[in-house]
């Protein structure tokens, strides 16, 4: 029934898009921006967990030193030895003082660099499907050489989760506020629509017509209104997010440029599918609130 | 929906006991106020009786459900006494409108409604918004959009209330020529001419009582006669 034949029911006589159009625009535009920085979100928290995931730092400190009374293992020795019979370790490389000395070098100056007792840093990439005893491992290492350090990257992982986590759980929130003032607004352009096409309704009433045929004509109405507002909304937040998006994929482009965000900031194709989706969504959410909203309300009236 | 039967009124609906039978042709008299569009309101479902039964196509009325009311509504053709056209949309529209709602395949639309505004001879104002046709033309859109779906039962409120005389003898050929193809029709007028004219029977409601007068004209219309000087519908 929705946009067939004449348009029986008009809330704007001259036709404009008017009050609802210019809600369910700017709500459309509000909600692809809020799932764009949810969906942002939750794609960047993967991306750098599953960078750290699998990586395990090691720091042994004084590595030099010897661990037993002969002198014959230092205690990187008596370190390496520990790793080597834990099982779940693939990959594994030491970063030694050199290295680390030459890094530093640069900032430092030659002389301060050799007067540092640097840590000796060990990487180890853990196997895909083995479960590493970390635990176990921070024991055995504590009573063989105290003061190695195992570092999982857990602590900083887990606060980065739980910012994103917030980061996207409140752009899903305002995705979802923004629709139930976008159906509120429909309610009330469906109600007041009612009062003013009263004698219209009346008029197909006495012809006829069921509430399921005057609802249609609201619904036809509203689409008419809201598909063409949501759409122009939507391709303007779209826009909006591919300019940020270009903005943090720029090489040069400051803050952005240092921290791994992958391609159009980071938003996966699937995302982008789902950003064009919202503006349909809200178009059909307002549909349904329009039949929904005409009739309980014709129920009443007659 | 507000009752709004004055005390004659109300005293006509307790003593009232009729049945118009299937293609008959009656005419609605009485003054105003005497209740003739509340009969008529009664008979298209917009008013309930507080007492008493109105039975509409061997229904009570008070036993329908909504879905019924629309069903025995879509059997009905009324011509509103004030016309009720939606004047945002264009004759042909408003004409539409029965066929729409009853869920016609737009071909037969597009096909059917151009057909009977020429008929009703408004072939040049098919797309014509109400407010720029004369009264009596307005008139012939409503009629034409109470007949477009082929009701049952006609229902006319003063259909001559807003024209000349000469122009309400071509509608009243009109509804002549409807009763023909087999509809029921009343006609509620105040204006006796139209009476004396056509002959048909009448219900008149008169302090508080409705009478009947039988017309000259047989109640079962069946073609009994060819329409002295048949009017020239393309005229106004």
């Amino acid at each position: 029934m929705v946009g067939q034949g004449a348009r029986e029911i008009t809330i704007n006589r001259n036709g404009s898009p008017g009050f609802l159009g210019w809600v369910v625009g700017a709500m459309v535009y509000v909600a692809v921006l809020s799932a764009a920085g949810a969906l942002f979100a939750q794609s960047v928290s993967q991306r750098w967990a599953s960078s750290l995931t699998g990586v395990v730092t090691i720091q042994v400190l004084a590595a030099e030193q010897p661990v037993d009374a002969e002198n014959t293992i230092t205690r990187l020795g008596a370190v390496l030895e520990i790793l080597r019979a834990t099982p779940g370790i693939g990959h594994l490389s030491i970063l030694d003082r050199k290295s680390s000395l030459a890094l530093l070098q640069p900032w430092l100056g030659q002389e301060l660099v050799e007067k540092i007792d640097l840590p000796t840093m060990i990487d180890l990439r853990i196997l895909g499907s083995a479960t590493l005893d970390l635990d176990g491992l921070r024991q055995r290492l504590q009573r063989r050489t105290p003061g190695t350090i195992v570092d999982d990257h857990g602590l900083w992982l887990s606060r980065v989760a739980a910012l994103t986590a917030a980061v996207e759980r409140g752009g899903w929130l305002i995705v979802l506020l923004v629709g139930v003032v976008a159906a509120v607004s429909v309610i009330f352009a469906v109600l007041s629509g009612l009062w003013v096409n009263r004698e219209i309704v009346e008029l197909l009433h006495l012809m006829g017509a069921r509430d399921g045929y005057v609802a249609g004509r609201f619904q036809g109405y509203v689409l008419a209104v809201a598909l063409p507002a949501s759409v122009i909304g939507g391709s303007f937040a779209i826009a909006t997010v591919m300019a940020i998006a270009g903005a943090l994929h720029n090489p040069g482009g400051g803050l952005g440029s240092g921290l791994k965000f992958g391609g159009l900031g980071g938003l996966r194709t699937l995302d982008w599918v789902i950003l064009c989706a919202v503006p349909f969504v809200f178009a059909a959410l307002t549909l349904i609130t329009a039949r929904v909203a005409a009739l309980v309300t014709l129920r009443r009236m007659v | 929906m507000s009752k709004c039967a004055t005390p004659s009124a109300r005293r006509f609906f307790e003593e009232a006991n009729f049945e118009l039978a299937p293609n008959t042709f009656h005419f609605l008299t009485g003054k105003s106020g005497a209740g003739k569009s509340s009969l008529l309101r009664m008979i298209y479902l917009a008013l309930l009786p507080s007492r008493g039964r109105v039975t509409v196509f061997d229904r009570d009325t008070k036993d329908l459900t909504r879905a019924e009311i629309s069903e025995t509504r879509r059997r009905l053709g009324i011509v509103f006494q004030d016309f009720r056209l939606i004047e945002h949309l264009s004759a042909r529209e408003n004409v539409a409108l029965p066929l729409r709602i009853a869920g016609t395949r737009e071909a037969v639309i597009r096909r059917h409604v151009p057909e009977l505004l020429d008929w009703v001879g408004l072939s040049d104002q098919i797309d014509a918004l109400p407010r720029t046709l004369s009264g009596g033309q307005q008139q012939r859109v409503a009629i034409a959009r109470a007949v477009i779906a082929r009701p049952a039962l006609l229902l006319a409120d003063e259909p001559t209330g807003n024209v000349d005389d000469r122009i309400a003898f071509r509608l009243l050929y009109l509804f002549e020529e409807l009763h023909r193809t087999g509809t029921t029709v009343v006609v509620a007028t105040h204006n006796d001419a139209l009476c004396g004219e056509f002959q048909h029977s009448r219900l008149h409601i008169s302090s508080g009582r409705l009478s009947r007068i039988p017309g000259k004209i047989p109640e079962t219309g069946t073609p009994c006669r060819a329409l002295p000087g048949a009017p020239d519908l393309a005229r106004d």
